[in-house]
């Protein structure tokens, strides 16, 4: 856990969560630059099995630009991503995925024309012979939403676009867990949500932790990251300002997070 | 409450909030039971015009011999109506199919003479694959809507048919007697071999769309196609090979309308793009792409056909069809889009809205497998 810059004063707390040895996810010295703007400087931080982090800042801090090279859609311009503990280099999206990161957009996970087995087994079709294998995808996903606590769902059989955004978040999460990707990504998960459904979301992020996913949440909310992480990385101006391990979600901790996001030192 | 029993498969819980959650799905409608409900509004109102068409001929339509008229009508927009269907289901249009179709069947006409029929058949079958891959390299590597690609397309076939033929039509003094094989009767029926072949070739395309992986990856790109992308099915490949699938199909109707006709003109193909189309909307595809059915196609292309042939039994002039067509596409898209609400008004009216939704989804738990494909 090489926590960064403590340049403003923000309390600088090393995380006590150690799962086993080698983290999911680690970044070491990640720089992104525009030209000749710095978009990412430097950038270190990692994310234990089975742990969440959320990553904070405010809009510009340089979150979406770590969330792209995470996630194969840029490459940075110097440093490392290690994933299980071996150096990867992405060269697009696809590259990303099948190393073992789950990317979990807003909008572009599921087909909404599609019924819900259809979506989890979309790219991944379990076959028997030529023929799609229907009757063991569709207890594969019965299950499997069973196990991540979706158990209101009418039918597999619906259309996802009649699913509710914390549904659809589910299903996404839930085929992240089947399909044993080693990290998990969720860029603002709960940023159309109900209060209702973001706790629901939460629960089923507890449940892809549970399963020894590591999980790095892009969040605005501090209050709701302090809710669903183990730790909170700060960032602001392209850089990791603080590092917070959550140990106790009251309003001192709120507010010393919130001074960080926003630059104002406690 | 009842409804919970119907709808929920293996998911009940003890939670509280189940019932309500249930009610919820149930009332946001679940699109398989939207779906199947278009398709009994569609056949609903194919069995309103038939009984229209049927007194208007004196009872002409539904006797043995008519009916197979109709099935020969619907065959020859219904295999390209098949490709066009799929196409459009992976979210993409072909406007050339009618000079592709054109194209094909004047290469078959003018080659089987020389190098035999069956070789004939594949180079033939080529050329639609040839404009088929064209519309997808332009589409997708130019990234411009195929509405635009296709319409330019048959725009340069429609001018090359013209240099190469001057205009003349293409006919054969005598057919081979293999032609029967798409043009000849069934034993004494007066239905033709080729409506075999559609309704058999419709059967595996069908299986294709939802039993296949290729399928599945059809209504991805389709409905979504940067989620599909993003979780790793290959878009580009997918909707190329539906180009190329579509052109195929045109290529077999010429192929089949020369085997019976004897003859093909440049003007052949003039309005099937259209057509095939309105067969494909009438049967329930989505004009944005991700939703539809093959079997819809069918009775799309069965809805032409009706359309065709009981004009003519009816003694009306030929001028009348696109009248009809236009009238009776707008009717069923309309009634498409109004039938949920009209569904839910049947429903408070009568009172026995359990007894619908118990049978409303037992029906759509089959379009979603075997037809919607979701």
């Amino acid at each position: 856990m090489t926590a960064s810059a403590t340049s403003l004063g923000a309390t600088e707390i090393t995380p006590n969560v150690q799962h086993n040895d080698i983290p999911a996810l680690e970044l070491r010295d990640i720089t992104k630059r525009f030209g000749a703007i710095v978009a990412v400087d430097k950038v270190n931080f990692s994310i234990a099995k089975g742990e969440v982090l959320a990553l904070l800042g405010d809009n510009g801090a340089g979150k979406s630009t770590v969330v792209k090279m995470i996630s194969g859609a840029t490459s940075p311009t110097s440093g490392q991503i290690l994933l299980d503990g071996k150096r990867m280099v992405f060269r697009n999206s696809k590259s990303a995925r099948l190393a073992g990161i789950a990317t979990v957009y807003q909008d572009l996970a599921l087909v909404p024309t599609m019924n819900v087995w259809r979506n989890f087994f979309l790219g991944a079709e379990l076959k028997r012979g030529w023929r799609l294998d229907v009757k063991k995808m569709r207890a594969e996903t019965q299950q499997v939403l069973r196990e991540i606590g979706l158990r209101n769902l009418s039918s597999i059989d619906q259309n996802v676009m009649k699913m509710s955004g914390g549904e659809q978040q589910a299903l996404s999460i839930g085929r992240a867990v089947h399909f044993q990707q080693k990290l998990l990504l969720l860029d603002e998960p709960t940023a159309a949500l109900s209060v209702k459904e973001t706790n629901k979301v939460f629960e089923y992020i507890m449940r892809a932790k549970e399963s020894g996913i590591g999980v790095l949440v892009i969040m605005h909310n501090t209050l709701q990251a302090l809710t669903v992480s183990d730790r909170v990385t700060v960032m602001r101006h392209g850089r990791v300002v603080a590092n917070y391990a959550v140990e106790e979600t009251g309003t001192d901790m709120l507010n010393m997070v919130n001074a960080a996001i926003s630059g104002i030192g406690p | 409450m009842s409804l919970g029993k119907t709808v929920v498969e293996e998911t009940s819980t003890g939670d509280s909030d189940a019932s309500e959650d249930t009610v919820r799905a149930f009332k946001s409608g679940g699109i398989t039971r939207y779906i199947s409900a278009r398709m009994m509004a569609v056949i609903g109102m194919i069995i309103i015009v038939v009984l229209v068409l049927e007194i208007t001929s004196r009872e002409q339509l539904l006797t043995g011999l008519n009916i197979g008229g109709v099935l020969n009508a619907s065959s020859e927009i219904g295999f390209i109506a098949i490709g066009v269907t799929a196409l459009m289901i992976g979210g993409e249009f072909d406007l050339s199919v009618g000079q592709t179709f054109v194209a094909s069947g004047m290469t078959f006409a003018t080659i089987y003479t020389s190098v035999g029929v069956f070789p004939a058949i594949i180079v033939s079958l080529a050329i639609g694959a040839a404009i088929g891959m064209l519309n997808g390299f332009i589409t997708l590597g130019f990234g411009i809507p195929s509405f635009i690609t296709t319409l330019g397309t048959s725009y340069v076939v429609a001018g090359l048919i013209l240099m190469v033929t001057t205009g003349q039509p293409i006919t054969a003094v005598t057919l081979p007697k293999s032609f029967s094989i798409f043009g000849g009767y069934i034993g004494s029926t007066s239905i033709r071999w080729e409506v075999v072949w559609w309704l058999g070739l419709a059967v595996v395309m069908a299986i294709v769309l939802h039993k296949t992986t290729f399928g599945n990856h059809i209504f991805g790109a389709g409905g979504h196609a940067d989620a599909s992308r993003n979780i790793g099915v290959r878009v580009g490949m997918t909707k190329m090979a539906l180009f190329v699938l579509c052109g195929m199909f045109s290529a077999f109707s010429g192929i089949v309308l020369f085997a019976h006709l004897g003859d093909i003109e440049a003007s052949a193909g003039s309005g099937l793009q259209l057509e095939a189309i309105a067969a494909a909307v009438i049967g329930g595809t989505a004009l944005f792409g991700g939703i539809g059915t093959i079997y819809g196609g069918v009775i799309g292309s069965f809805f032409l056909g009706v359309i065709t042939v009981g004009l003519v039994l009816s003694g009306a002039s030929t001028v009348y069809y696109e009248l009809f067509v236009g009238i009776v596409l707008i009717l069923a898209v309309a009634l498409q889009a109004k039938t949920e609400g009209i569904t839910s008004f049947v429903k408070r009216a009568v009172g026995q809205r359990s007894w619908i939704a118990e049978h409303a989804h037992g029906r759509s738990t089959d379009t979603t497998q075997a037809g919607s494909a979701q």
